[in-house]
């Protein structure tokens, strides 16, 4: 069976287009004062400096719908909630007909998914009038039960935010949770710094509360857990390695290369739509011509042996099947963690896009299937 | 190989790339985010809090 790394990379590229341009719409109101720190948690949260970089169209008098041409989230941006009563109850009303108009369409892409309020910390105390509307708000909004998180922004103390948590909790209000967070790094002096933290709690909270269509969106915009990316894209690892087992012990000789091959894209595709990353051609032919140069001439040697012994029926099949089948799950598992780590490399500017074509870059990424199939072929001795 | 067995042969491989292409695909993305949900641990919001470190630079 003649295996064209061309073709290869021309599926895998076809494969997570159609990936990034089937992700589903995920849109979010983000509700607060001027000045409590929406924008930097907006850029803290989501990759691409959507708040600065997107594009702000007025949909109603309060709110302005915040997107980016190809990306597939919408933020709406309330305003002038500092403005008093009358122009909260307006951005109350704003929002109930957003979320309606949302329902109505019957359309995943234009519903509101969530909705973030952000209060202050710093500010010491959650104002009366903010606690009646959140009261009035999550009221009209039992129909419809639009997750409502709030999220206490500038947190740099743990004790304000935790007494403020305990007042927002004991007005037994219809939230999903209360987050502290400190979006971005703070500089004390030439010395020190306060960590950011609690935006990978916030993922890990809209991972909760978001249906399963878009979880594969969630991660693909979020640069604010990088764990939770991993984690999911191990998870397609896994689920791979566990078709390609199975496909491996298909009796019919050379069958299962055929079904291999649209698994590993199906897994490359999944592992580069959550991480959000650019890929172009160049960068899959040497991923794959790297992988395949690494420890694949071993392991398509193997598939070949393997399948001329399912043509020998009884005992040569059963052999066949399970060499095959072990040879499958092992390449998958390998290939999907070295492009994991190929990713994460990309992700952090351990490995630049200039770096791809070069003998540096394909040097690094054997050395990651190399690393990924030691490791597997010594937890299967085991 | 008789005659029967390669036709046998053709309708398994044919059947088996179709499924590979159309069924597998859909059943990888169900699967896995159901691997994925089961290894979600719980987050433990009380324990959120700022930290200082010395600047690495």
């Amino acid at each position: 069976m003649d295996i064209s790394v061309d073709k290869i990379a021309e599926d895998c590229l076809k494969a997570i287009n159609d990936k990034i341009r089937n992700l589903k719409k995920l849109n979010i109101i983000v509700v607060g004062k001027t000045g409590v720190g929406k924008s930097t948690l907006i850029n803290g949260v989501f990759r691409d400096n959507l708040a600065e970089v997107g594009i702000g169209k007025p949909v109603t008098p309060h709110m302005r719908k915040i997107e980016k041409p190809g990306f597939p989230m919408s933020i709406y941006d309330t305003r002038g909630f500092e403005l008093g009563k009358d122009a909260q109850k307006e951005i109350n009303d704003e929002i109930i007909n957003e979320i309606k108009k949302g329902v109505q369409s019957k359309d995943i892409n234009k519903a509101i998914h969530c909705i973030w309020y952000c209060v202050n910390t710093t500010s010491n105390r959650i104002e009366d009038e903010e606690i009646k509307w959140l009261k009035a708000f999550t009221k009209e909004n039992e129909m419809t039960q639009v997750p409502v998180i709030i999220i206490l922004t500038q947190a740099f103390s743990k004790q304000k935010a935790k007494e403020m948590k305990d007042i927002i909790l004991n007005e037994n209000l219809d939230v999903v949770q209360v987050i502290p967070v400190l979006a971005q790094d703070y500089e004390i002096d030439d010395n020190y710094v306060v960590k950011a933290y609690g935006l990978d709690a916030l993922i890990g909270t809209m991972r909760n509360v978001l249906p399963d269509e878009l979880q594969d969106t969630l991660q693909n915009v979020q640069i604010a857990s990088f764990e939770e990316k991993k984690r999911y894209a191990q998870a397609a690892v896994t689920t791979a390695t566990t078709a390609a087992f199975g496909e491996g012990f298909v009796p019919i000789p050379f069958a299962d290369c055929a079904l291999l091959i649209p698994t590993q894209v199906t897994m490359i595709a999944t592992i580069t739509a959550i991480f959000g990353l650019d890929v172009n051609k160049s960068l899959i032919t040497a991923f794959v011509s790297s992988t395949l140069g690494a420890g694949g001439a071993t392991v398509v040697g193997k598939t070949v042996v393997s399948n001329f012994l399912k043509l020998v029926p009884g005992a040569g099949t059963v052999i066949g099947s399970s060499i095959s089948g072990a040879t499958a799950g092992l390449l998958t598992t390998a290939m999907g963690e070295a492009y994991i780590l190929l990713m994460e490399a990309l992700c952090k500017g351990e490995l630049k896009d200039s770096d791809i074509g070069t003998s540096v870059g394909k040097k690094r990424m054997k050395e990651f299937f190399e690393m990924s199939l030691k490791k597997n072929k010594k937890r299967a001795e085991l | 190989m008789s005659k029967i067995q390669k036709i046998l042969y053709g309708i398994g491989f044919v059947s088996l790339i179709v499924f590979g292409v159309v069924i597998v695909p859909k059943l990888l993305k169900k699967c896995t985010l159901e691997v994925y949900k089961k290894g979600n641990s719980n987050i433990n919001f009380d324990d959120l809090g700022p930290e200082i470190v010395k600047k690495t630079n």
